[in-house]
């Protein structure tokens, strides 16, 4: 025997390196995957505490396959992170399978991946943020004249309050309205009631003035503009006003002068502007009366209202309408938004508000409108579920998906009053599956709901190719969610709370075929 | 023991969530960080069915547009394909699409489903609804979230069923 030459000495070096760090296993398999032999780096692969589980994992990889004569799979993971290149030789009795220890190798291409990924999403993400943060840039844009006449804050925090009061308000005049419909009641509870809707109207016209003073001064509104029935207008007055002034033992009145058949305005706007003036009116005026007289000049509409109150002195006739009483003494008329949004909402219908005033003796506002032309359907005004929609709409079927119960219920008897068949549904799931089972011609889905978001039902459904209307109902109205719902496939998006007039004028153009 | 066994490989571009929808569907786990996968990860499951209990061989093979050579060779023996795209990301559907084609023509007649994932995030999607019902036409088509676990089993279903279909 010779010593072995330093070529060879070092082969087996490196051989013994390479063994190291491959630490192999081999298992020797019968042509039907019956296990014959299991030796190699038995505790380095776990062979020994699980085995069975090790065993099944090699045999899975060869699921399906007629392995070749020899072959290799690399940076293979098997259950319980091991991580191997797999290779095998096929023989007449079977198979033999090697494992190689392939976890440094694949921990290293492993970093380098996920770095050039990562840059790769990044980079992705960045062009998307610059594209929203365009289009967020130019909304700030749009809204910067909104926050002049306050400051932003203060805008913000009114919004979201008259928000809060609004989502409330809707179940409560929704189920009033259903009450008054279809009770026969009895003089309580008319009087109960009544009170009801007082209460209510009262604190609408609250919120309607924070939100009206949430909006943009100079920036978009629409004119909603209706034949007005002047008795109507004047009946709910009384019956708002006329308790409140009785607790004060004030007189009230309010009178109709000379009216043409066909006044047109934007009836709630001058609803608003009136509630403002006469609330106002009763508030200041500790003894005497209020008087409103409703008339039509021949050119204009005019409603005045008069009261025998504390008057405003000369010097704060203009500080009067500007919000929250700013420059005027503390305890003098002003107090609140009531007469700065009364101007806004006056000028926003191209007419006046004009002031008089002898303090000590009394106030008279006067709001100048011209009549204005129609411009959309009547049917927007007087009783919301009037007959003419209930023709048309008979025998559809509708489902509401929505997760709050008041919300849910409320939604379901409009509709059926609206003559729709209707199914309710929580989740957005829920919702798709008992849509495409159902396949209604309309869908009302809630955007916040417990889980996925509605957008998702409102997708899935288009994209089963789902033709039916899709009305999607949120609780924000920035343009971002409504882009978002109409993109997941809504046909409309109403921003919460809804107003009643605006949810059966959305039905219908909803479900009215071409 | 399940008589049944087949082997399923889920394809897609990088970072569509195709080890997540594994791990949601296998372990119920979820995790938000990003590991990317290098070579393939092979996982099990035996799911219990009226027909009685069939194991699925699971192939998670990592994220590319196109199949290379070290993909093929995963391939081989797969009698399922589950083809995974991102909805925020437009272009992986495509990816996702043309995966399907060449894994088609390596293997013999493939079970096929189409997997849209991170439908929870369906405010910054980017592919259309209609795009989707088009596809439908050709090839299932399920939205899901490893994230909440939507459409995952359902899908995993889908190609078990089809796959038991099929013998
Ligand atoms: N929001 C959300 N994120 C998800 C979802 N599925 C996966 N992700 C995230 O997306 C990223 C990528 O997920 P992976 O499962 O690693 O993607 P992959 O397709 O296996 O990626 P590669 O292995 O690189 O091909 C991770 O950060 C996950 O947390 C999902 O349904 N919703
Ligand atoms: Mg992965």
């Amino acid at each position: 025997m010779t010593e072995p030459g330093p070529a060879a000495r070092l082969e087996s070096h490196v051989f013994a390196v390479l063994l190291e760090r491959a630490q192999p296993l081999y298992l020797q398999f019968s042509s039907d995957w019956g296990l014959k032999s299991l030796h190699g780096a038995v505790a380095h692969w776990r062979a020994d505490i699980e085995h069975d589980q090790l065993v099944d994992a090699v045999r899975d990889l060869f699921l399906g396959v007629n392995p070749d004569v020899s072959g290799e799979l690399s940076s293979v993971e098997l259950a319980g992170g091991r991580i191997a290149h797999v290779h095998w030789l096929r023989g007449d009795e079977g198979i033999d399978v090697i494992l190689l220890d392939a976890r440094a190798e694949v921990e290293q291409q492993q970093l380098k991946q996920q770095e050039s990924h990562e840059a790769e999403l990044a980079s992705m993400e960045r062009g998307k943020s610059i594209d929203r943060l365009r289009r967020v840039k130019h909304e700030l844009e749009r809204r910067q004249s909104q926050l002049e006449e306050a400051n932003a804050l203060k805008t913000a925090f009114l919004a979201t309050l008259s928000h809060e009061f609004r989502t409330p308000l809707t179940a409560i005049f929704g189920y009033l309205h259903l009450l008054e419909k279809r009770l026969q009641p009895d003089v309580e509870s008319q009087f109960a009631l009544r009170a009801i809707r007082r209460g209510a109207t009262h604190l609408f016209g609250l919120s309607e003035n924070l939100l009206e003073y949430g909006r943009p001064e100079a920036g978009e509104y629409r004119l909603n503009v209706v034949r007005i029935d002047l008795n109507l207008l004047a009946e709910d007055l009384r019956i708002m006003f006329l308790p409140l002034a009785e607790e004060q033992q004030l007189d009230f009145s309010v009178r109709i002068e000379a009216v043409p058949l066909d006044l047109c305005l934007d009836e709630i706007r001058v609803k608003q502007v009136l509630i403002n003036l006469v609330s106002n009116a009763i508030r200041y005026t500790p003894r005497g009366q209020v008087t409103v007289l409703l008339r039509w000049t021949g050119k204009d509409f005019e409603a005045i209202v008069r009261d025998s109150g504390i008057g405003i002195p000369s010097a704060f006739m203009d500080s009067v309408f500007k919000p929250f009483n700013q420059g005027v003494p503390h305890g003098s008329r002003g107090a609140g938004l009531g007469l700065s949004i009364s101007k806004r909402l006056v000028e926003q219908m191209h007419g006046e508000l004009q002031l008089k005033s002898n303090p000590g003796e009394g106030s008279e506002f006067r709001v100048r409108l011209p009549n204005l032309v129609i411009g959309r359907s009547p049917a927007a005004s007087g009783s919301l579920l009037g007959e003419p929609g209930r023709q048309w709409l008979d025998g559809g079927t509708a489902l509401v998906i929505d997760d709050d119960p008041d919300i849910r219920e409320l939604l379901r008897l409009l509709l059926e009053d609206l003559g729709f068949g209707v199914e309710l549904c929580v989740t957005a799931n829920e919702g798709f599956e008992r849509a495409i089972a159902l396949k209604p011609d309309l869908v009302i889905v809630d955007l916040r709901l417990p889980g996925l978001s509605g957008n998702v039902a409102s997708f899935k459904l288009r994209a089963h190719g789902f033709t039916g209307r899709i009305l999607a109902l949120s609780g924000a109205s920035d343009p971002e969610s409504r882009r978002g719902a109409i993109a997941a496939g809504a046909d409309q998006f109403l921003a919460k709370p809804v107003q009643i007039e605006e949810f059966v004028r959305a039905v219908r153009a909803a479900t009215s075929r071409p | 023991m399940s008589e049944f066994a087949r082997k399923i490989c889920l394809l897609g571009d990088f970072g569509v969530g195709k080890t997540s929808l594994v791990g949601r569907y296998v372990r119920n786990t979820f995790s938000e960080k990003y590991l990317t996968t290098v070579g393939v990860k092979v996982d099990s499951k035996e799911v219990a069915h009226a027909g009685g209990v069939s194991k699925l061989v699971i192939w998670d093979i990592a994220g590319k547009s196109a199949l290379d050579h070290l993909n093929q060779t995963y391939l081989r023996g797969a009698s399922g394909l589950m083809l995974v795209a991102d909805g925020t990301r437009e272009p992986t559907l495509r990816s996702a699409l043309y995966l399907m084609m060449q894994a088609k023509s390596l293997l013999q007649d493939p079970a096929c489903v189409v997997l849209v994932n991170k439908i929870d995030l369906i405010d910054r999607w980017e592919i259309l609804p209609s795009t989707l019902n088009e596809l439908r036409k050709t090839v299932p088509v399920f939205e899901t979230s490893a994230l909440s676990g939507d459409g995952v089993e359902a899908a995993f279903e889908h190609l078990a069923a089809e796959l038991r279909r099929q013998t």
